[in-house]
């Protein structure tokens, strides 16, 4: 098992841009059935920080009085996390970001740049060079990424504040398909590393927490589980136990 | 004057700054950043921005995502 350079902060947290987290998953708000499903799922989760997406307002919803998911979450109790889903160019993921900003959220974005829509893989020079910038407008940028340690290893040098390699393709469900570089890319990392994407069991959460990475990010895996709120549940207890064996 | 809103032209009268056209479309500002011609509004700033005909204005918030 590789040894993470990372001490546990006392307390055991999750420390991300200066703040201290002590749940180690992060969870999303997309994907489920209803705004309500959604609200008991995240709190069944036990999750400090939730991502969201950027999108237009749909005006015409308003105007039917529909309501959206501000509604429903709880953005005093949740630390909001945007991404920079639906962008494939650094352009696009830098203007996100910058407009993420003016919701006076804070300053953590989670940069993800995909290559294309079929397989959602990330494009790593794209999320690169988006890092880069970023990072000099003074974000604190969470990269999404593959499993690849050397791309790892170049976003922590571009200054991300964590790095999130894929445990499988978003969406998959197919847990953890390569270990052995997930376990790499924490013997060589001096930023916290989040598992993000692919998570589709509790057992996947647990295998992750086992190998040493600080957290998971994970939406799929909840938002289309059978039972969301009891997966949840399973997943929160997964990854407690998996720190705990770590 | 005429704008084109989330990418729909519409006619908004008395609107002539971003503050007042979020006024118009009856959008929280809290919940919303936005971008007018590709640039984005710095929020303390959308009273002071102006709008002008034509203008291409993005009105972006939050929605469920992973």
């Amino acid at each position: 098992m590789a040894e993470t350079k990372l001490s546990p902060a006392k307390g055991d947290k999750l420390v991300l841009g200066g703040h201290a987290f002590s749940s180690r998953l992060l969870v999303g708000t997309g994907k489920y059935a209803t705004f309500d499903l959604m609200v008991e799922a995240l709190e069944a989760s036990g999750c400090e920080v939730v991502t969201v997406a950027l999108r237009r307002v749909d005006l015409d919803a308003r105007k039917r009085g529909e309501k959206n998911l501000l509604d429903y979450l709880d953005t005093s109790k949740y630390t909001i996390l945007p991404n920079t889903a639906g962008c494939f160019n650094k352009e696009d993921a830098i203007r996100v970001c910058r407009l993420a900003r003016e919701l006076e959220i804070g300053d953590m974005v989670k940069l993800e740049v995909l290559s294309e829509q079929k397989t959602l893989l990330p494009d790593p020079i794209e999320t690169l060079e988006a890092a880069k910038v970023l990072v000099k407008e003074g974000f604190t940028v969470l990269a999404y990424t593959s499993d690849d340690p050397i791309m790892a290893r170049k976003l922590e040098d571009a200054g991300a504040a964590a790095v999130m390699p894929l445990g499988s393709p978003i969406g998959s469900g197919l847990g953890i398909l390569n270990p052995n570089n997930i376990a790499i890319i924490l013997e060589q990392a001096n930023v916290p590393i989040i598992v993000d994407a692919g998570v589709g069991t509790a057992s996947d959460v647990c295998v992750a927490m086992e190998l040493g990475v600080e957290g998971v990010l994970l939406n799929t895996g909840i938002a289309g589980a059978k039972d969301p709120v009891s997966m949840a549940r399973a997943m929160r207890q997964a990854c407690e136990a998996g720190r705990l064996a770590h | 004057m005429r704008l084109r809103v989330n990418g729909r032209d519409e006619e908004y009268p008395d609107v002539k700054t971003a503050a007042d056209l979020l006024s118009a479309l009856d959008v929280m500002r809290e919940r919303v950043a936005v971008m007018v011609n590709g640039d984005v509004v710095r929020r303390a700033l959308l009273a002071e921005t102006p709008l002008h005909e034509g203008d291409t204005v993005e009105v972006i918030t939050m929605v469920g995502g992973g």
